[in-house]
């Protein structure tokens, strides 16, 4: 089955590892900008699992996932963040919004493809 | 030739986000080209792993190891970037503080700047040479290069 990611970040660069990484296992890749984009794609579109930058203008990676949740398409959906930012505060803040996992960047291709295989098969 | 400010400061801080600001914009379109060849040699990877011929897929196999470590590699400019923006806009921060004709208080300032960072070293070295801020979250004691890359799942 071919599997569709959302992937958000404002780093044009981050944009192409992440996709190249995805691509590269079979994984068919949406990009979005910023949580807004994101967002507004999401309304119209299904997607198997989504992975966001934290820190982006217009709307931030926590405050997506606390949107996306509200869909009902979304409430079971893989959410990862995949960020720069390491504290616990602000961690915590993204499991209370319902993310799936929290991502250390940089994150490493191998790890991020093993990671994506778990949460597709459990 | 005009002539020099009476304070150069304000001049001098607005010169220094702005040089910041240049060295990021020329970084990035030179780093976005070498993404798409990064990008396009993990492409091949993937395609010389799945060709019929056994030692064409084992040598695919090596591409796409290699291309793994250079999209890591690759990440830390995202990373530089963030630092350096931080940077930049701490400099307009000032720079608008002292061209005010009322300056805001320090701690006002202060916490602007803090706010912005998105990195835990980045609070604990502020906290360490300026001070910790009344009612700022203390800075935890791991770092993130120790985090770089972890997965937690909740």
């Amino acid at each position: 089955m071919n599997r569709t990611i959302l992937t958000v970040d404002d780093s044009t660069s981050m944009r192409q590892m992440v996709r190249a990484t995805l691509q590269s296992a079979g994984y068919g890749v949406v990009e979005a900008a910023d949580g807004q984009e994101a967002l507004e794609y999401a309304r119209d579109n299904a997607v198997d699992l989504v992975i966001s930058d934290v820190n982006m203008p217009r709307m931030d990676g926590i405050r997506l996932v606390h949107e996306l949740r509200s869909l009902p398409g979304y409430r079971l959906t893989p959410l990862l963040l995949l960020t720069t930012e390491s504290s616990q505060e602000k961690k915590l803040e993204g499991k209370k919004a319902g993310a799936t996992g929290w991502i250390v960047k940089p994150f490493n291709p191998a790890q991020l493809l093993a990671t994506l295989t778990k949460l597709f098969h459990t | 030739m005009s002539q020099p400010v009476a304070n150069p400061l304000p001049p001098l801080l607005e010169l220094s986000s702005s040089q910041v600001e240049v060295a990021l914009q020329n970084a990035a379109s030179q780093v976005e080209r070498l993404a798409n060849s990064v990008a396009a040699f993990a492409r091949l990877g993937a395609e010389m792993c799945s060709h019929p011929d056994a030692a064409v897929a084992a040598q695919g196999v090596r591409v796409t190891a290699e291309a793994q470590r250079a999209i890591f590699a690759m990440q830390f400019h995202d990373q530089l970037a963030q630092r350096l923006q931080h940077v930049r806009d701490a400099l307009g921060d000032m720079h608008d503080a002292l061209a005010a004709p009322a300056a805001p208080p320090a701690e006002v300032l202060l916490a602007a700047i803090r706010k912005r960072y998105t990195m835990e070293d980045e609070r604990r070295l502020f906290d360490a040479l300026v001070g910790h801020l009344p009612g700022a979250p203390p800075a935890t004691s791991s770092d993130h290069e120790a985090l770089r890359g972890s997965v937690e799942l909740f």
